[in-house]
Formats: structure tokens, sequence, C-alpha cells
């Protein structure tokens, strides 16, 4: 019987490193903007010390499951010495390890403060698609967002009809598109790049589908794009019916729907 | 002896097929009821889960329809919650345990009690319905506006949700009163609140936490349903509402409702340890204490649930600090936990084993939790899967272990059977490594970018792998499940004697017969420690007993002290809980069909029962001390208790729809919107002495009663009625002289809602008041007797108070800032 419980921790301590470990190449752990990486950095101070208070306090659990008892325990007799375990191990060490968390956490927080002096780019979240509008070109764009590396890049975040939220995990967390609000938010990649971006918060039934990307280009290609880009958007209707999937979300670019006909299928 | 326990039994043992069924108010069978019902819910959601989990098994799947997969977690989450967690814990476990564990016969008010169940098993029933004709709700478990409105829910999907969770609500409020009134007034002579079972606090702590919590779901899913039926625009901010009030209103009801469901839970694992370790729990109090903080901070933490809707970082910043607050009263209880097992003797069984895998879970759980207080991490896992493996290491492992290490440790009592060792930990085993083969990738696949709510992904995705083990995991926990059944089944046929007491546990219940006889304890114990089956000075026989006779008694004490034992007289079985939770089944069957006549047929239902409860029982039987009981009164009565928390919750209803009105308005430019005058105050100001004046009479006949003078009584609540009745005429007048109607904008929605849900308030009085006329005349009251007065005046009194709010808000402030 002794041999079950410490199965547990077994169980525990190897998924552990291997949970340490496993995260590479993308999600929010693969940065590509400072404002992803203050958060990584938060992630991981928290999981260090989440990890090394599992290894403790299990590790306390551990022995005082499987400890011998031969002895009557002197901790038994001293109701006083288990208050002041119970106070130090579960209030006090608590208390400190969360004051340095909350600090760190407003430092981000602080960090992330939306900027106004970037590239303005207007994201407006439809049932399922993604409208980007540059305002000082005129330019309209689906499902697919162009910026500029190394240049702030402030969006403006709406709703034209439930809420949604963007999603690009390597650039930074979410902001939601809340209808009757404005939301702001700001990053600069550091590296050019194509980036999966998704919507966040449940939205219906095309949810699963309303992905879209971010390329991340120097500024002399993106400008480029920006100039190649019809100021009308393609007139071409996404074939998007039932949920399913239209294909992958980079190509849908070309498919983009009128706003009329996405209406006319919901 | 024997021919006690036999006149015992003949008083509390319901007899008959029907009436055993259709009218038993006994605390023990409805509890059982509940467990049942809550455990065919929870087979139901767990298919459910089994159908995600094989969906996401591979990608580009195409098991299930992107619709029906919005359906099934819609239905998954609403049901494990609503139908199984909440009523198993509350209803199911608390009704069996609490009288048992506090020395009753049975709750304070079984009556309620059975239509509690009754409540419940309707409710279920009617959001299950929804799934067997195809329209389940898809709208998420948190069902957030605008998604659900009708403009992009046009379903009746929607309605089955936002009624069926109203509906579930009178029963789950209902639970928490009788139980916090229970516990308050029928613990046994000695049992002071220091002497007062772990689990029994943390089921007074939950039951405070529903009565506070409860009013804000209910009155979001209400205003949901005015919106989606006709027409309003609470939550539409093209009219003036507001998208994130549902978030608020939701969320004040679901961060306190994770630790409505949790604190049962550690209740439970402190019952559980101290027995297997052998030795007393360690820091009872500090463990009372951090219970109770824990209750008071989960209100303090909804916007830990909006962090990415856009609000300002000074209030994110509070609700971070608020969320990890939580840490430290867990963090005690951890400890404490450690410290009991580090001093005892451990005696390795399976519900030990339970409590020992929670206790590693919830320690997983709980960091995830500080985790997610950090804003800006939130911002990154919120919605994605890291957030469903957390809220898993909180609800299975925090919740589902403990429940069953619940079942095993209290099964044999209930049954008198034990369960089997070995295949208790067959499914220990299953079910722990399948859960965490389950939700721990989940971690993963929201650190890789994978959002919640996705019926499908893409194989270039890279997380094939990990969803695969998700999904065996899954199966591996229903294999666990099966072995859990079957063991129940072969305990049934085949399984040891329990005995009084198999695990020589210390508290009360181990002290009756397994089951239990229908009336619990032959003499009601007297209690001189916690532990009282461990103890030298041993559970006496009071000085006095409730009798014997063909009354129902038990003992009603004093609140804190548990002193002065008085004789309580019970009501005995009878239909009218179930007619009543008939009835308002019906009602809400009419409003979710849009049919009047159905409505007004579940209304008559429903006042018609209602009146014949308020009716007492036969008053001419003798008690086996031979005389009339005394009476109780005042705060003697639990009645008095029950009004007292029924008059809490529904305040907490007026101060949310006033938060309401002011947080519509704080995000509105002109004030009443749409170039509506503010109200016109004549009316309102007569209505306001009218009132006001309807309370002078009240005083007088309750001061008449309590000399004896039946007739100020009599005059003075006929008068207070006209008065009533007068206010009523004035205020429809009112809304026929209106320019608008409530469908104009959200300024028109709240004035017509606030009003009117204070004008039921009074019509409600009204027959209070009718109810006590009747009785008047009928001469049930006497100087000694007059509780129902003292009830009805107060409840009187309190309208007559909200509608000075009503009045100041609703007409005065528009005129005044």
């Amino acid at each position: 019987m002794t041999a079950t419980p410490r199965r547990i921790a077994t169980f525990a301590m190897v998924l552990i490193p291997g949970f340490a470990t496993s995260a590479c190449g993308r999600g929010i752990l693969a940065t590509r903007t400072p404002e992803a990486k203050h958060i990584a950095l938060l992630w991981w101070l928290m999981f260090s010390l989440g990890s090394a208070a599992f290894i403790v306090i299990g590790g306390l659990l551990f022995y005082a499951l499987f400890r011998r008892r031969t002895n009557p325990s002197a901790f038994e007799q001293r109701p006083a010495s288990q208050t002041l375990f119970i106070t130090i191990g579960g209030a006090l060490i608590p208390l400190l390890i969360l004051i340095v968390v909350f600090g760190f956490t407003v430092g981000v927080m602080a960090a992330a403060r939306t900027g106004s002096g970037g590239m303005p780019v207007q994201v407006i979240g439809h049932d399922f698609w993604w409208e980007v509008r540059y305002p000082g070109s005129g330019v309209t764009a689906h499902n697919e967002i162009h910026v500029p590396v190394g240049r702030e890049v402030d969006f403006e975040l709406r709703s034209e009809d439930v809420i949604h939220s963007f999603w690009v995990s390597q650039l930074n967390g979410k902001t939601d598109l809340v209808p009757g609000l404005v939301n702001r938010m700001s990053i600069t990649v550091t590296s050019a790049g194509t980036f999966r971006g998704t919507c966040a918060e449940f939205c219906g039934i095309g949810h699963a589908c309303m992905t879209f990307v971010v390329v991340a280009e120097p500024q002399d290609q993106f400008d480029a794009w920006l100039a190649a880009q019809p100021s009308q958007p393609s007139d071409d209707p996404q074939e998007f019916k039932n949920g399913d999937c239209a294909g992958p979300s980079d190509a849908a670019a070309e498919r983009a729907p009128e706003p009329s006909e996405v209406a006319s299928v919901r | 002896m024997t021919t006690t326990a036999a006149r015992l039994t003949r008083t509390w043992e319901a007899p008959g097929f029907v009436r055993g069924i259709f009218a038993n108010v006994d605390h023990k069978q409805i509890g059982l009821r509940y467990i049942a019902t809550a455990f065919v819910f929870m087979g139901e959601a767990g298919i459910g889960g089994l159908v995600m989990r094989t969906q996401l098994a591979v990608p580009n799947n195409t098991i299930v329809s992107p619709d029906h997969y919005n359906q099934v977690f819609t239905l998954h989450g609403t049901v494990m919650i609503f139908l199984f967690a909440t009523p198993l814990l509350i209803g199911g476990l608390g009704n069996y345990l609490i009288p048992l564990m506090i020395g009753s016969r049975d709750m304070a008010f079984p009556r309620l009690n059975a239509l509690s169940y009754w409540i419940y098993l309707f409710a279920g029933m009617f959001i299950y319905s929804s799934f067997f004709v195809g329209k389940a709700p898809n709208g998420g478990w948190f069902a957030y506006v605008p998604l659900t409105s009708v403009a992009y829910s046009p379903g009746i999907n929607l309605d089955f949700w936002a009624l069926g969770i109203v509906f579930l609500g009178i029963s789950t409020t209902a639970s928490a009163v009788n139980f916090i009134v229970t516990i308050f007034k029928l613990r046994a002579p000695g049992m002071n609140v220091a002497r007062m079972p772990l689990f029994v606090w943390a089921m007074l702590v939950t039951s405070f936490a529903i009565v506070f919590a409860l009013p804000p779901l209910t009155l979001g899913a209400s205003l949901l349903e005015i919106d989606r039926q006709y027409g309003t625009h609470f939550y539409d901010p093209g009219a003036g509402g507001s998208v994130l009030l549902w978030q608020h209103l939701f969320w004040v009801f679901g961060h306190p409702e994770v630790y409505i469901m949790f604190l049962p839970a550690v209740g439970i694992v402190s019952t559980v340890i101290p027995t297997f370790a052998r030795t007393r729990i360690a820091a009872y109090t500090l463990l009372v204490l951090s219970s109770v903080s824990i209750g008071f901070i989960s209100f303090g933490v909804w916007v830990h649930h909006m962090f990415s809707v856009g609000l300002p970082p000074v209030s994110l910043a509070f609700f971070a600090a608020a969320g990890m607050a939580i840490t430290i009263p867990s963090g005690i209880q951890i400890f404490a936990w450690i410290a009991t097992i580090w001093k005892g003797d451990i005696l390795w069984r399976t519900p030990f084993l339970f409590a020992v895998g929670f206790l590693f879970t919830i320690m997983l759980g709980g960091f995830t939790g500080v985790m997610v207080s950090a804003v800006p991490f939130d911002w990154q896992v919120t919605d994605s899967q890291f957030i469903v493996a957390h809220l898993h290491y909180v609800l299975v492992g925090g919740v589902v272990l403990p429940i069953f290490a619940a079942l095993y440790y209290w099964l044999p009592k209930m049954t008198g059977r034990m369960l089997d060792e070995r295949l208790g930990q067959w499914h220990f085993w299953l079910f722990f490594i399948g859960f965490n083969l389950t939700f721990f990738p989940m971690h993963l696949m929201g650190l890789y970018g994978m959002p919640r709510r996705v019926y499908t992904y893409e194989p270039d995705f890279g997380l094939t792998g990990l969803n695969l083990v998700s999904t065996v995991g899954a199966f591996m926990q229903a294999a666990g499940i099966a072995v859990f059944v079957l063991n129940f089944v072969l305990s049934m046929i085949r399984g040891d004697e329990a005995g009084d007491d198999p695990w020589r546990a210390g508290t009360l219940e181990w002290a009756t017969t397994s089951p239990p006889e229908a009336f619990n304890f032959r003499e009601i114990p007297t209690v001189h420690s916690r532990d009282p089956l461990w103890d030298a000075a041993a559970p006496t026989r009071s000085v006095a007993q409730p009798g014997d006779s063909v009354l129902r008694e038990t003992f009603a004490t004093s609140v804190l002290d548990a002193d002065q034992p008085h004789v309580l007289v019970m009501p005995g079985e009878t239909y009218l809980p179930f007619l009543l939770a008939l009835g308002i089944g019906i009602l809400f069957v009419g409003i979710l069909f849009n049919r009047m006549e159905v409505v007004v047929a579940g209304a008559v239902i429903g006042l018609a029962v209602t009146a014949l409860w308020m009716w007492p029982a036969d008053r001419s039987v003798q008690t086996s001390t031979g005389r009339k009981p005394k009476s109780l009164q005042g705060t003697e009565a639990p009645a008095t208790w029950g009004l007292l928390m029924f008059i809490a919750t529904e305040s907490i209803f007026f101060a949310l729809l006033f938060s309401c009105y002011f947080y519509i308005r704080s995000g509105a430019g002109a004030w009443p919107q749409g170039g509506i005058e503010s109200p016109k105050l004549l009316t309102p100001s007569i209505n306001t002495v009218i009132l006001l004046a309807s309370s002078v009479p009240i005083f007088w006949a309750d001061a008449s009663i309590k000399r004896g003078n039946q007739a100020g009584l009599r005059i003075g609540f006929a008068l207070s009625f006209l008065l009533g009745a007068v206010f009523l005429v004035l205020q429809l007048r009112e809304y026929g002289s209106l320019p608008f109607h409530a469908n104009v904008n959200a300024y028109t929605g709240l004035f017509f809602v606030i009003t009117a849900f204070h004008g039921v308030h009074v019509f409600v009085g009204m027959l209070m008041n009718a109810s006590t006329q009747v009785r008047a005349w009928a001469g049930h009251f006497s100087s000694e007797d007059h509780l129902a007065v003292q009830n009805a005046g107060w409840y009187w009194h309190f309208v007559d108070v909200v509608w000075l709010f009503v009045f100041s808000i609703v007409y005065i402030s528009p005129h005044v800032i």
C-alpha cells in the first residue's frame, strides 16, 4: 500500500520538467515582441516559484504520510508548534512569495501600457472574420495584418457584432473586441515572420475558424505591400457556411467576404 | 426501549409507495434522491465530455458538427456545475449529513427541503429536455451577450438556459436558507459554535455565499430573458445598454460559485483526514477562519474573469491582489491537513486515498490560480486551454475527488453496506491517472496558443499528440467511474455490514444506526466536545427529551451556545412541495413558449398550494408531555431566521438592480436616455406617503396581539392591506400615463423592471397580509403565539424601506444629479 501514493508523487515529478522544456517554437513563450517577452518572464518566475513550492509542500506531505511512526511524534503533543508550522508555512511564506509575484505583475502591467505614438491599425471583428484598416492609406485587408518590423503598432480594436478576442500568442496577450467599446493594444515586433492569430472569445458557430495571420516584414517590404493593395477590398465572397473552416487562414485574404454576405450566412 | 423506537418509527416514517415518493420530507430520503439525480446528470454531462474529447482526439475530426459541439460543451459546463457538483454537495451530502452531524431529527424546514429537491429535478429536466429536442443551449456556460441575445441566437436554445437557471436558483436559494437556519437553530444541546464539525462550518459558509451570490445570476439571467422575449435593451449597446453588465453580474455570481463547490469539498477533506490519521484535526480555529475568509474574499474577485475586456489598470491590479489573497487561507488549510497527517497514524483506506489525491491536485490548481491572477499572464492564457486545465484541476481535483472521498466514507452510513476496498483503489488510480492525463496536457496546449471552445484544430498546429493523450485520459476517467458504479452495485448485493461506526470516527452521524432510522436519534444527545464519539465524556442523554408521540419533535437551541433547548414540532408528510414545484415548473414552461394561459395556470396552482402551505397543521394534537408545546417566538423560532435570510437575499436583489441602474447611467451621455423626461414626482410622492403610512397599522397590530388584543390585530392588518392596494392602483395608473414602454432603451427597461419588481413585492406582502388576516379571524393568534404576525409585518416593513430607495434612485436622482 505504501507504494501507491509514492507513485502519485513520481507521476507529478516526471511531468513537471517535461512541462518546462516542452514549450518552444510557438505559443506564448516563443516571443517576438518585448510585450510578450515580459509576460513570458513573469511566467517563468511564477513557474519556478510554483515548482519549488510544489516540491517543498509535496515533500512535506510525502514525509508526513510515510514517516516512520515507531515513536509517538512530539509534534502531536504540542498544539502550539502545530499552529506555528501552519502559520509560517501556510500564511507567512506564501505571503512573501505573493508580494514578489504581485510586484512583478504590476511591473509588467506598467510596461504594457498602450502607447499612442506608433502606426495606427484598426481591427474590426465580424462573425467570423477580421477586417483590418490602415487609416493613413485607406487600405482595408481581411484576416491578414501586415506590420513593419521594429516599429510600434497601435491597434484599435472594435466589434461589429458579438464579442471577439484578438490573440497572437507570440506577440502579446489577448484584448477583447467588445461591442460598444474601443480597446487599444500596442506591440513592437522585433523580427520578421508570420504569426498565427486567432479569435479567443467564443463567438458562435465559426469561432474555431476565425483565424488570421500577422506578417511582420521590414519597413520597405511593408510599404511595398501597402502600396500594392487595392483601396477597395476584393468582392470575392468567402465560402463560409455551417462553421466549416474555409481553409488555411493565410489564403483567406484572397477570399474575403463582403460584410453583407456574412450577415446573410448567419 | 423498543416500544419507544416503534412509536418513533410510526411517527417519522412515510408509509406507502405513493406517499413515500411524493409526500416524503425526510432529509435522508431527499439527500439520497439528490445524490442519485446528480449522479445521473454527471453521467450525461460526462458522456458529453467524452464526445468532446473524441472529437478533439485527432485534427480536423468530424464526429460532431460545430453546432453540436457548441451545444455539448455548453451543456457539459452548465450541467456539471449547476446540476451535478453543487446539488450533490449541498442538496445531497449536506441534506443527508447536516442533521445527523448536529444531532437533529430533520432540517429546520422539511417541506421547503422537499420543495428544493422537486424544483431541482424539474429544472434539471427542463434544461436537459432542450438536448432531446436538438435545441440545447449553445452559448457557453457563461452565456456572454450579445452572442446569446436574440439577434445572434434566435432559437429557443438560450431560453432553455436562462429560464432553467432562474428556475433552479429558487431551489438552491431555498436549500441555502434551510441550511443556515438548521445549523443556527437545530444543533444538539451543548454543540456550541466552537464544537461544530468542520463540514458543518463549511456548509454554513457555503450557504451564506449562495444567499449572496445567487441573486446576481438570477437577476442577470432574468434580464437576459426579458431582453430576449420582450425586446428590452439591458445588454444592447445600440440602445444604451451594456455588454459588460452581463459579465459583471455573471461573475459576481460565478467566482463565489467556485467556492460554493470548493468549501464543502474542504469540509469533506477536513472530516476524512482526521478519521484516517486517527487524530484530531490540527488548528481547528484557523481552519474555520480560513473557510470564512475565503467566503468573504470570493466576492471580491470577479473581475479576475474579465482582465482582457479593457478595464482600467488600477482596478485590474486591485482584483489581481484580491485573487492572490485567497492563497493565504488556502495555504493555511493545506498546512493544517499536512500537520494532521504528520501527527497522526495513517489508516490507508479509499476515502483517505481520494483525500490525498485531492491534496496533490489542488496544489497545482491553486498555483495556476495564482498565475491567472497575475493580470498580464492572464491576458495570454485566458480563454485558452490553459484555463480549461486550471478549472478542471480546481473542480475535478478540488471537488470531484473529495466527492468520491465522501461517497466511500459515508455510503456505508447511508446504505449500511461497506464498499469494496480493492475496487475502490482501482477506481482511485484509474480516475486519478486518467484525470491528470486528460487535463495536464491542456496546460501545454494553452501555452502553445490553442484557444478553448474550438471544435477542431489543424494538423500543423503541433498539438495532435497532446490532444490524443488527453482523450485517452478522459476514457480512463470514465473507466474509473464505471468501476465505482460496479463497486456500488456489488456492495448493495453482497457488501459487508457496516455497523454503526465502521471507521471509528468522531462525529455524531456515527452514533446512530447505518442506515439511520427515520427519526435519526432515539434520544437527542448532549454534546461536550468537538469529537463527541472520541471523548471520555461521551454524548449523554439530555435532561428532557423531545417525545415519541404522534407529533414529530426535535430540539431548537440558541444560535451561539446551543443551550436552552425547546421542543420544536416538525411538519410531516405532505404532497404540497411536489405540487408547488409542479406549479412553478408549469409557469416556466409557459414563459418558455410564451403562452400566457399556461403561465397563469402555473401561477394559480402555485398560489393555491402556497395558501394551503401557510395553513398550520391540526393544532389539537397533544405532545408527549401531554400539553400543547410552547410555540416559539422571535429569535427562538427557526421561521424568524428563515425570514431574515429571505429578506437578506431579496435585499441583494434590489441592491444589484440599483447598481445596474447606476452602471448603465455611468456609461450613458444624457440621462434619461433617448430624450425621455425625468419622471414626474407627484404620484410617486403620494405613494411614498401611502406606503410609509401603511407600516404604522402593522406596528399597532403587532403590539396589539402581543397584549392579546385581537381587534387591533385585525383592524391594523386590514388598514395596511387597503393602503397597499391603493399604492398598487396608483402605480398602475402611473404606468398607463407614461409616454414610453419598457423596450425603448436601457433606461426604460430599468425604470419598469425596478418599479415593477418592487410592485410585485408589495403584492406578495399583501398576500402574506391576507393570509395573516384569515388566520387572525380563525383565532390562531394569541399573546403567546403570534409568530406569523411578526413575520408578515417584518416583510411589509422591508418592502416599505426598499421603496424609499426606489423612490430616491428612480424618481429623485434624475432630477438632482
